[in-house]
């Protein structure tokens, strides 16, 4: 028994800290990690078909609401694309009299969430694209209405995502209304995140929208993150303690997108 | 141990214990959902000392961290201590009533987490608060149901 566990113990440390990020042990790694995300898809399967039967026996008239109601936004969305085309093309000139170096262009890849990992203390999501599909470490990871979190790990055909709100995660954001740069940091909590370094002098408010200050080079610039909530200013610390609240709606949703970047281009 | 009597029987309830734990619950009963996996272990090892130990410990430990994105083995460890403990002391702890019982189970699900989270301190993750201890306290209000459960499955199957 002695020896037996002193092995198993000796294993798990082995794995623990030598060969935890070890190159040798890559393909078993995406293996398992893919294997993970079937068991996911397995156990959420029947709840999915209970969704799916939803969907299928929605009545006539819902739909029909629905597809207004969709007609109506991709109208009012169009509109706002017209007018950003002509934003565009405002700033490329404005970029070329500043004789800017470069601009990253991105596009997109929609990938589906396949579950939330069981790991209390982490924010995890499980996505259904990987290497297969050119994901990578250090991905953006984008929901609909903003920043959601990074790729931090991919398989073959699987992927997890660390969200925004991790205790582990922090994103270099900006004030989008003054420019003042800042470090959104996870608190562990879904609705809740940390600014640090936000000297107390400093121009924020409550209900500033901040956006990504694309500092560091993974994200990149100018996407929603969070709003400031609550502002406290202590007498005597140098510091404000700013409190946000993520855009991107972590905890809903089936879908997310994963920013790809493109070579640089109108470089001028 | 795979060639004797009804080894299927534990490895299939292993096996759907840690599908139990990928099904997919709303975020604010994440904090909440009890270690199946750890609870079906424990059963094993208490009723059948000689068969099941560290080893399979070990297996169930590293499959709930492949599970959960754990880095991996941070939870075999201390599920294979734990194991030590009951295999050390499971004619004491088979006398005890169902109260005891579930205290004692508490007790090794929150050692399990406890080595588990200082283990991932070393590796640089992070933890808030004392909120990982809080699956030992729901795992514990589930023992008794999980182990007449099982126990009628082994009596079923003749698992000896």
């Amino acid at each position: 028994m002695g020896w037996r566990a002193t092995l198993a113990i000796g294993c798990c440390l082995l794995l623990l800290f030598y060969f935890r990020d070890h190159p040798a042990l890559e393909a078993p790694r995406q293996f398992t990690l893919d294997t993970a995300a079937i068991a996911y898809r397995v156990a959420a399967a029947p709840k999915s078909a209970f969704i799916g039967l939803g969907d299928f026996f929605q009545s006539h008239s819902t739909l029909r609401s629905e597809k207004e109601r969709l007609e109506q936004e991709n109208l009012v969305l169009k509109g706002q694309t017209q007018k950003l085309a002509a934003v565009l093309a405002e700033n490329g000139r404005y970029r070329a009299l500043l004789r800017s170096a470069e601009t990253l262009e991105r596009e997109v890849m929609v990938a589906e969430i396949i579950a939330m990992t069981a790991a209390r203390s982490r924010h995890e999501l499980v996505i259904d694209k990987g290497t297969a599909d050119a994901v990578h470490v250090g991905q953006p990871l984008l929901g609909a209405d903003g920043l959601m979190g990074q790729v931090v790990r991919v398989g073959q055909y699987s992927s997890h995502a660390l969200l925004i709100t991790d205790a582990t995660h922090a994103v270099p954001v900006q004030v989008l209304r003054s420019g003042v740069r800042g470090l959104a940091e996870g608190t562990g909590e879904l609705n809740r995140l940390v600014v640090r370094h936000i000297a107390a002098t400093t121009d924020i408010e409550e209900g500033d929208i901040l956006v990504t200050s694309g500092l560091g080079g993974l994200f990149p610039a100018g996407y929603p993150v969070a709003t400031v909530k609550t502002i406290v200013k202590q007498p005597g610390s140098s510091f404000s303690q700013v409190m946000a609240v993520p855009i991107a709606s972590l905890d809903r949703g089936r879908h997310v997108m994963l920013a790809i970047e493109l070579a640089p281009s109108g470089s001028q | 141990m795979f060639a004797e009597r009804g080894s299927w029987v534990i490895f299939a309830s292993i096996f759907v214990a840690l599908f139990i734990v990928a099904i997919p619950v709303p975020v604010s009963w994440r904090g909440f959902v009890p270690d199946w996996s750890l609870l079906v272990l424990f059963y094993w090892v208490l009723a059948l000392p000689g068969r099941v130990g560290v080893l399979l410990a070990c297996v169930v430990g590293v499959l709930t961290d492949l599970l959960d994105g754990s880095p991996v083995g941070a939870t075999a460890v201390g599920s294979v201590l734990a194991v030590l403990v009951i295999l050390v002391s499971y004619q004491r702890i088979r006398q005890f009533d169902g109260l005891k019982q579930s205290l004692v189970m508490g007790l090794l699900i929150s050692l399990v987490h406890l080595i588990e989270q200082r283990l991932e301190t070393f590796l640089g993750w992070q933890h808030v608060g004392t909120d990982f201890l809080l699956p030992a306290a729901t795992s514990l209000l589930f023992w008794v149901p999980v182990r007449n459960c099982l126990r009628s499955l082994r009596r079923y199957y003749e698992v000896q």
